[in-house]
Order: C-alpha cells, then sequence, then structure tokens
C-alpha cells in the first residue's frame, strides 16, 4: 500500500480445464507490504490461481506481472531470478522427501551461491527457531515429522532467502490453535520488519480478521476485492454465508462495523 | 580512518578513545559474503575498547545482514570491546529481538570410531539387515499362503474384477514384447548354435539345440525376467505409493484387508498368466529359430516342424511350462512384499522397486538353477 503500482497484477486472466472454465477474465492486484488473502469454496480455483501466478501452469489467457515482469513461463520466472525474490508455501508443505528438515531450509540459500556454506548452516537453525522448531528437529527427515511440524518446516525453506513475497497455500490448516496465532504473530512481524508482501490462501477467519489488509473472494469465476468491513456488506449470497454464517461469527464478533 | 569496499561496507571511525561503526548499504544475503569478509576485516582491527554502531545509515537489511552483525558485535564483546548499538531503525530493533535468542549450536557431527570397527559395524549392520528381510518376506509368504487357502475355501472373498483387470495387465498387454523377445531370442541361439555345430558337420542338430533350449529353459527364463522387469516394479511402484498415500491404511480401517483387495489378486494373476506366457514365448523361439533354420540349412517348414516333435518330449515341455507359476508366484509375492516395505520418502519407492526386480531375478534364477538340478535327479 506503501506504492501505487502493483507487485502482482492478474489481468483478464482465463484459466481452463477442457471445457470446464475456472476463471473468466478474473482481475487482482497486490501491493507492496500488504497481506492479501485468497478465499472461495472448494474448487473455486484458489490454488490454481496460485500456480498460474507462480508460472507452473500457463494461462489460457490474460496476463500476470510480478514485480513488474510479466510472467507466462516457468523459463521466464528462472531466466529473472524471481525465485529468489519470492517464497512458496504449499499446501501439503512438499518438503523433499530424501533431506533433512536442516538441508531442505538450505536448498534456496544453496542456490543463490552468494552466502557461504557455515552462514547457510546458522540461517538454516535460524529460521529453524523462527517459525517454533526444536534444534533437534533439524536433523529429522520429513517423514519423522508430524503434520503441522511440516508446514512449519515448509515455512522456514519459504522464509530461506527473506523473499519479498511470500505465497502461503492454507497455511494455519492443520495446526493447532496455539501453533496459528503464533504463526500470524510471525507473519506480523516479518511484515513489519523486512516489508514483506504475503499472499495467502486461507479459510481460518481468524487468521482474515488478524492478518487480511484485503482479501479476494474468488465467487463465479471472479474475484471480488475488497477489505474485511466492505466485504461484510457485500450482497452476495455466498460471500454472505462465508462471513454472516455461525463460524464466521463467531470468528468476526467485534469485527462487524 | 575509512573503509570502502564494494557495497555493502563498514565505515569505521576512530576518535581517540570512542571508535564509531557505521554499516552502509545493502546487508542483505545476497552479499553475504562481502559483509561476512568485512566483520572478519573489522575483527582483525586494534579498536578502542568503546564501540558506537550507527545504523541510520543502513539502507537495507535482511536477517542474513542482522545475523551476520550481530554475530560479530557477539564476538566483539566476547573479546572485551563495549559495543553499543544506536539509533536502530524500528524494524531493525524487532528483528534483531528474534534473533538474539537464538545461539547456533556447533555442529552436530558422528564421528564414527576407527575405520575398521566402523567397518566391521557396517557388516553387522547389513547381515542384520539381510536376515530380518528374509525373515519379513517368509512372513508375507505366510500370509499369502494363508490368504490363498482362505480364498480357495470362501471362493467370495476373490476379487474377481481386480484379478481380472491384473491380468490383463500383466498377462494379455504383455504378450507382444514376450513374443518379439522371445522370437529375437530363437533366431540369436539358432545363428550361433549353427555356427559351431557346422564345424562337426551337425548342422542338423540346430533344430534339436534350439526347440529343447528354448522349451525348457530359455522360453521361460526370458519371460520371468522381462514379468520382473516389466510388471513387478510396477506393482511395487503401485503399492508402495499407496502406502505413502495412506491409502492402505484407509483399506485397513474401512474393514477392507489390503491382502485380499490387493495382493492375492496381484499374485494369483501372476500365477495364471506366467504359463500362458510361457508358452506364447516358447512359441516365439520355436518360431525364431524356424525362421533361421529354414532360411540357411535348407530345411523345409514340415520337417523342421517334424524334428521338434521328435526332439522335444512332452515331458520336456511340461518342465518349461511347470515352472511358470512357480516364478509368477516368486515375482509376485517379492514385489508385493517389497511395495509394503515402502517408508514415507520418495527414495525409498525407487530403493524398493529397483530391489523388488533384483530379487525377483534373482529369486527366479536360484529356483531356476535347483528346479534343473532336482530335474534331471528324478530324470527327466
Amino acid at each position: 500500500m506503501s506504492s501505487k503500482t502493483p507487485i502482482i497484477s492478474v489481468r483478464n486472466l482465463v484459466t481452463k480445464f477442457g471445457s470446464q472454465v475456472v476463471h473468466d477474465n478474473l482481475n487482482m492486484d497486490v501491493f507492496q507490504g500488504e497481506i492479501f488473502g485468497i478465499v472461495g469454496g472448494s474448487g473455486s480455483g484458489k490454488s490454481v490461481l496460485l500456480n498460474t501466478i507462480l508460472g507452473l501452469r500457463q494461462p489460457n489467457k490474460g496476463s500476470i506481472s510480478i514485480l513488474g515482469h510479466p510472467i507466462t513461463s516457468l523459463e521466464q520466472v528462472t531466466a529473472l531470478h524471481l525465485q529468489s525474490r519470492w517464497g512458496v508455501l504449499f499446501q501439503g508443505g512438499a518438503l523433499f522427501s530424501s533431506l533433512t528438515v536442516g538441508e531442505n531450509i538450505q536448498v534456496p540459500m544453496k542456490e543463490m551461491e552468494h552466502i557461504p556454506p557455515d552462514l547457510c548452516y546458522e540461517l538454516a537453525l535460524i529460521k529453524l527457531k523462527m517459525v517454533n522448531l526444536k534444534e533437534s528437529d533439524f536433523f529429522k527427515y520429513p517423514s519423522e515429522l508430524s503434520g503441522g511440524m511440516i508446514k512449519r518446516a515448509a515455512l522456514a525453506r519459504a522464509l530461506a532467502v527473506d523473499p519479498q513475497i511470500l505465497f502461503l497455500d492454507e497455511p494455519t490448516s492443520g495446526l493447532d490453535p496455539i501453533a496459528a496465532e503464533a504463526f500470524d504473530n510471525l507473519i506480523l512481524t516479518l511484515r513489519e520488519t523486512l516489508n514483506l508482501t504475503v499472499v495467502m490462501i486461507t479459510h481460518d477467519l481468524d487468521s482474515i480478521r488478524r492478518l487480511c489488509d484485503r482479501i479476494a473472494v474468488l465467487v463465479d469465476k471472479h474475484a471480488v476485492l475488497g477489505t474485511l468491513k466492505t466485504l461484510l456488506h457485500n450482497k452476495h449470497p455466498w460471500i454472505h454465508d462465508y462471513f454472516h454464517g455461525i463460524r464466521g461469527q463467531l470468528a468476526l464478533a467485534g469485527t462487524q462495523e | 580512518m575509512i573503509k570502502r569496499t564494494k557495497e555493502p561496507w563498514l565505515r569505521v571511525q576512530v576518535e581517540k578513545d570512542l571508535a564509531m561503526l557505521i554499516p552502509e548499504g545493502e546487508w542483505t544475503a545476497k552479499n553475504a559474503t562481502d559483509i561476512e569478509n568485512t566483520c572478519l576485516n573489522l575483527l582483525k582491527q586494534s579498536l578502542p575498547k568503546t564501540l558506537l554502531v550507527d545504523l541510520s545509515k543502513i539502507k537495507e537489511f535482511d536477517t542474513a545482514g542482522v545475523w551476520l552483525l550481530q554475530r560479530t558485535l557477539e564476538t566483539l564483546k566476547s573479546s572485551g570491546y563495549s559495543p553499543k548499538v544506536e539509533n536502530a531503525p524500528k524494524a531493525f530493533s524487532i528483528l534483531s529481538q528474534y534473533l538474539t535468542v537464538y545461539s547456533p549450536p556447533s555442529q552436530e557431527k558422528n564421528l564414527s570410531s576407527s575405520g575398521f570397527l566402523s567397518r566391521l559395524e557396517n557388516l553387522g549392520k547389513i547381515t542384520i539387515d539381510i536376515l530380518t528381510s528374509a525373515r519379513d518376506l517368509l512372513i508375507f509368504l505366510g500370509q499369502i499362503a494363508v490368504g490363498l487357502f482362505l480364498v480357495v475355501l470362501h471362493p467370495r472373498r476373490l476379487r474377481l474384477t481386480a484379478l481380472i483387470a491384473q491380468i490383463e495387465k500383466a498377462g494379455v498387454n504383455a504378450i507382444p514384447i514376450v513374443t518379439v523377445m522371445a522370437t529375437a531370442l530363437g533366431l540369436v541361439l539358432a545363428y550361433q548354435g549353427e555356427e559351431q555345430l557346422r564345424r562337426f558337420g551337425a548342422e542338423i542338430y540346430t533344430i534339436n539345440l534350439v526347440s529343447i533350449s528354448v522349451v525348457r529353459e530359455v522360453g521361460i527364463l526370458i519371460t520371468a525376467i522381462l514379468v520382473a522387469g516389466r510388471t513387478g516394479s510396477a506393482m511395487t511402484a503401485e503399492i508402495g505409493i499407496m502406502k505413502m498415500n495412506q491409502e492402505i491404511d484407509a483399506l485397513n480401517t474401512i474393514g477392507l484387508n489390503p491382502m485380499y483387495i490387493l495382493i492375492i489378486p496381484r499374485v494369483l494373476a501372476l500365477i495364471l498368466i506366467m504359463p500362458c506366457l510361457a508358452f506364447i514365448s516358447d512359441l516365439g523361439g520355436l518360431l525364431g529359430g524356424g525362421i533361421m533354420v529354414v532360411e540357411s540349412l535348407n530345411v523345409s517348414p514340415q520337417l523342421y516342424i517334424y524334428r521338434i516333435a521328435e526332439a522335444v518330449t512332452v515331458g520336456g515341455f511340461w518342465i518349461g511350462i511347470i515352472k511358470a507359476p512357480f516364478f509368477g508366484a516368486i515375482i509376485g509375492v517379492v514385489s508385493c512384499f517389497e511395495g509394503m516395505r515402502v517408508k514415507n520418502t520418495a527414495e525409498s519407492i525407487g530403493r524398493c522397486t529397483t530391489r523388488s526386480v533384483v530379487e525377483g531375478i534373482f529369486l527366479v534364477t536360484l529356483a531356476d538353477a535347483l528346479l534343473s538340478v532336482f530335474f534331471s535327479k528324478i530324470g527327466m
């Protein structure tokens, strides 16, 4: 929000699987330093949208630009060294199963070449502790971790190179409330200190309330953008049900007006 | 004294008994090597005991930069300096608060004792490993035997659809490749055999050589090797991924026994299709040999077939075929066993699939050798 030029902009995106249209002329902008939430029902194309932004999937139509560079393929992403400027937390963690947690965190750092190996090791430990994992977890393999620990280790890997943009796919699902709160705090701190831009897919209404500056709701193949306050007044039936259901009311109590 | 290297740098100003350290530029991960060198240089200099770190000039920083600066200050502190940080941007102090908690431990490494001892230890580990997997394989074999027995007693437990699907995948779809390979092998055998036998003027015995070796040994062995490579590996990978995905656990909780759903249909399918594939492979081998014999020995096809009938006894034919179900069972049991041993890593899928093919072919060859000895002892 500090600058008017968007850090990520999606223009007229069309995504199709065969004859099934997932996104139809979807538009959205994400600005520097904001925490941007993406919500939507199952099958509304949240993860597909994320994959398209990351260049993992070619859009059928439309354009996407990140940090001012248009992205249409993974080759372009690699050529622009964008991967050292973003970190991605996948839904299932996607840790490399043949590497230990510590090695997993060091993978993106070693890719950067400028960091001496000893420093890589120290920084990896720091990231590990940032996400509240124990030192002893450093030498464990992903198969020895619980679901929540995998999430946190994957977040540590996403944060490895201090990215400018952090993409999170359901970061707090599968975490206990204490861990989820610690996660929210960590994201807020990082945003404050590193001016991080965060794009997160989430269903966690508590996270949405605490973190998100703006929200995109994927309904009817489009994105409805707004802040939590404006979306609370939105008349669209799905959006209304989403925020005014019993769960929504419990989580957002006090936010109304 | 102004020190100025590439960005980022650390300006040092000495005034009597006070030194000002002024970090400037980008203190980020991409400049980590430069920052580290700068910091190490600083540690080498002799400075007044009181240090003032002025952070007002720092342009950009991230955890790597903050950590490096902090590490340097810690080292300075422990060697008797008293550094004081001033004008830190708010974000910097928050970040450094996050980092002060962390003092990385020294790198732990499991140092092995002496070379000889560690090798001995390894030898012991491998021995135990082999013995336990042999024991587990035996247990698994027993479970399958019980399962098969129960299926015979209660035929309704048999998953017919799964069985037929497996027969199609492992058997019917393998017919073309089995035929082609057996034919090629028959050709090769005939050519090599004819060349040697011609020296004795006995080239007509090429027919005996080819037909007996194909029908008794080569046909079934090449089929078994092919099935182990083609179907055995696929079965291991399939079951392994299902295990990683917790699909096996899901089956168990629903009350479906993976033994009857996954393993028995696969093993049974292999037991049933192997004799058929062996028969097809025999025909292919004889066809390949025939092409060569008819082509270069001026033997009519009728005579070739007649000579085969003379050379190959009915017993000889059955010796080849009777081995097939055993080989099928070996391949099926080994590949399912290895599939169930897959752990939660991508690496273990690769390891188990390799092992399934290698162990399958090894055990098939071993069984073939034992059966050959057995058949020759009983005079067949």
